[in-house]
């Protein structure tokens, strides 16, 4: 079945296409249809977008994933952005352990994490993420979570710097156009200058596990005690 | 849109003439400046973390912050100013025209009371004031005794409330309107010289070109007077009038200090008394350096280039004025 109104808009490097089926393999074009039967798989350095009538998906480097239609988003690993403005989205995110829904309009980054759930980074958000176990948790905009487990819940939520995040993000900056919802991730990163009370000297890792997570600090060294 | 963290510093520089004879004294002159504490409400401080070599991946650096859990704020400032001016009084000649140094403290103080999420624009509402000594000295002039006389008879303490209601829009437009209350008072009788209400309007929109910010505004001002009969005018409200000004600044990082070219035209019309007919253009070029020390101490340098072209009043009011300055700033902010 062809999802006939979503096509890739902006490829850069190797995206391959895998059928499951018959195990065969193709490259993935500018303008291509997204098809609901494949998998999608980017090379190192490489990513692509696609454009439907309601919604960007942005495909990060090392990523593999498979557009099940315009609701439904399957990722084994790497990463994504997806930008919607309608406020009548919905959108089931599945990675290879955990799943959530998110319902409502905005911005956000999905990372997945070696214990087979993901990180939910909304940038700007008007929302909700349900969970099996959490229904429906309002959405913070520049606030982190963890969906993690099976059946799904969320796990730890971070504040993180939204600035910071869109100075580094290739998600954001290595694609020509820009965010339809660009604007209100500006504001979101202004609300967030207003109440920002001060910065940790640490950055998020990876979680190995359900129950741990890996943060790497840096700056000056302690003194041996 | 790209966002880049600057520091805004905003110089008040407030320019008056008195007359021992029958001019009186100018307490009008010079621009209409948003009041100091919104200033520090408002401004973005520099970057001083060092992310500037920032490791890309494409989910972006991930680094946990701590925010306030309501949407009040509070910030206050120290400033003290040196400041050289070549015409104090703003006049064009005549027996004020010498040169002075304004030594100027100030402390001031804001208070957000709230973000109100409008959805395609942020509403941010501020009250504030601040409290600033003006002491005219001779450092860095040769002035006579007689000069000197002048200068403490000319120094005075200003005393400014205001409040403020900004909208902030995600395309990068700012909407402000204050209401602000200033008041002046001579220190050597403790005279109350001045009182203005002042209400604005500004739009204020920035850009970003390569590593420069471009800060542009236009506002519009009308000033309510009280000021001293015994001085340049009969009438208590001669200074009654309302301005539009509109300005441009660029801000640029260069190293650890932030430069900031500005360029101010002002158009006042007033309306009342022996000011009923006049009218002026006020050019205002300016230069800020600032140096941040710390995120809460900053060293800056302020110089500026002010012509005034007047007309329609009995009286000389052209001038022009040359400052030049050093201070320093400590800050705070909850």
């Amino acid at each position: 079945m062809y999802g006939t109104e979503r096509r890739i808009s902006f490829l850069n490097g190797t995206v391959e296409t895998i059928d499951e089926q018959n195990s065969s393999i193709d490259f993935a074009q500018v303008n291509d249809q997204i098809d609901s039967t494949l998998f999608y798989g980017t090379g190192k350095g490489s990513r692509f977008e696609i454009i439907s009538k309601t919604s960007i998906i942005r495909i990060g480097s090392l990523s593999f994933a498979k557009f099940i239609s315009e609701s439904d988003v399957y990722i084994h690993s790497g990463s994504f952005l997806f930008c919607s403005k309608y406020k009548s989205t919905y959108l089931k995110i599945s990675s290879r352990l955990s799943t959530a829904i998110f319902k409502g309009s905005g911005t956000f980054i999905v990372d997945c994490l070696e214990n087979g759930g993901f990180k939910f980074i909304p940038l700007e958000c008007d929302g909700t993420l349900s969970t099996d176990k959490y229904p429906n948790k309002k959405l913070i905009e520049g606030q982190l979570m963890l969906v993690v487990g099976s059946p799904s819940y969320l796990g730890n939520a971070y504040d993180i710097d939204l600035m910071l995040l869109l100075q580094s993000s290739r998600l954001i900056n290595n694609f020509p156009s820009a965010l339809t919802t660009f604007d209100q991730i500006g504001l979101a990163i202004y609300v967030q200058q207003l109440k920002l009370k001060g910065k940790y000297d640490a950055l998020i890792g990876d979680a190995k596990t359900e129950k741990t997570l890996q943060i790497w600090g840096f700056g000056q060294k302690p003194p041996d005690e | 849109m790209k966002f880049l963290s600057a520091v805004i510093i905003s110089s008040i520089l407030f320019n008056f003439a008195y007359s021992q004879n029958t001019t009186g004294r100018r307490l009008d002159a010079g621009l209409t400046n948003s009041p100091s504490g919104l200033d520090i409400a408002t401004e973005k401080k520099k970057r001083s973390d060092g992310e500037e070599d920032l490791s890309e991946s494409d989910s972006g650096v991930q680094r946990p912050i701590a925010l306030k859990s309501g949407g009040f704020s509070a910030n206050f400032a120290y400033n003290s100013d040196l400041t050289y001016q070549d015409n104090p009084y703003a006049v064009d000649g005549g027996e004020l025209d010498f040169a002075s140094a304004l030594w100027t403290n100030s402390f001031t103080s804001s208070f957000g009371l709230g973000i109100i999420d409008m959805g395609d624009s942020v509403l941010t509402p501020y009250v504030g004031g601040s409290w600033t000594t003006n002491e005219y000295t001779s450092a860095f002039v040769d002035a006579t005794p007689n000069q000197k006389g002048v200068f403490n008879s000319q120094s005075f303490n200003s005393t400014n409330a205001f409040v403020a209601l900004l909208s902030q829009y995600g395309n990068g437009w700012s909407y402000s309107g204050v209401i602000s209350y200033n008041m002046t008072k001579l220190t050597i009788d403790e005279t109350e010289a001045l009182r203005d209400f002042t209400y604005t309007l500004k739009a204020l929109k920035s850009f970003s070109i390569d590593d420069s910010q471009i800060i542009f505004d236009a506002s519009f001002n009308i000033h309510s007077t009280d000021g001293d009969s015994q001085g340049d005018y009969n009438g208590r409200d001669e200074m009654d009038r309302f301005d539009i000004a509109s300005s441009l600044k660029l801000i640029r990082e260069i190293g650890p200090i932030n430069i900031a070219p500005k360029y101010t035209i002002q158009y006042s019309d007033y309306a009342n008394g022996a000011n009923d007919d006049r009218t002026q253009f006020l050019h205002n070029l300016a230069l800020n350096l600032n140096y941040q020390i710390t995120d809460s101490f900053n060293l800056e340098f302020n110089t500026a280039y002010t012509i005034n072209d007047s007309s329609g009043s009995d009286d000389d009011d052209d001038y022009e004025m040359f400052d030049a300055g050093a201070g320093i700033k400590l800050s705070a902010r909850f």
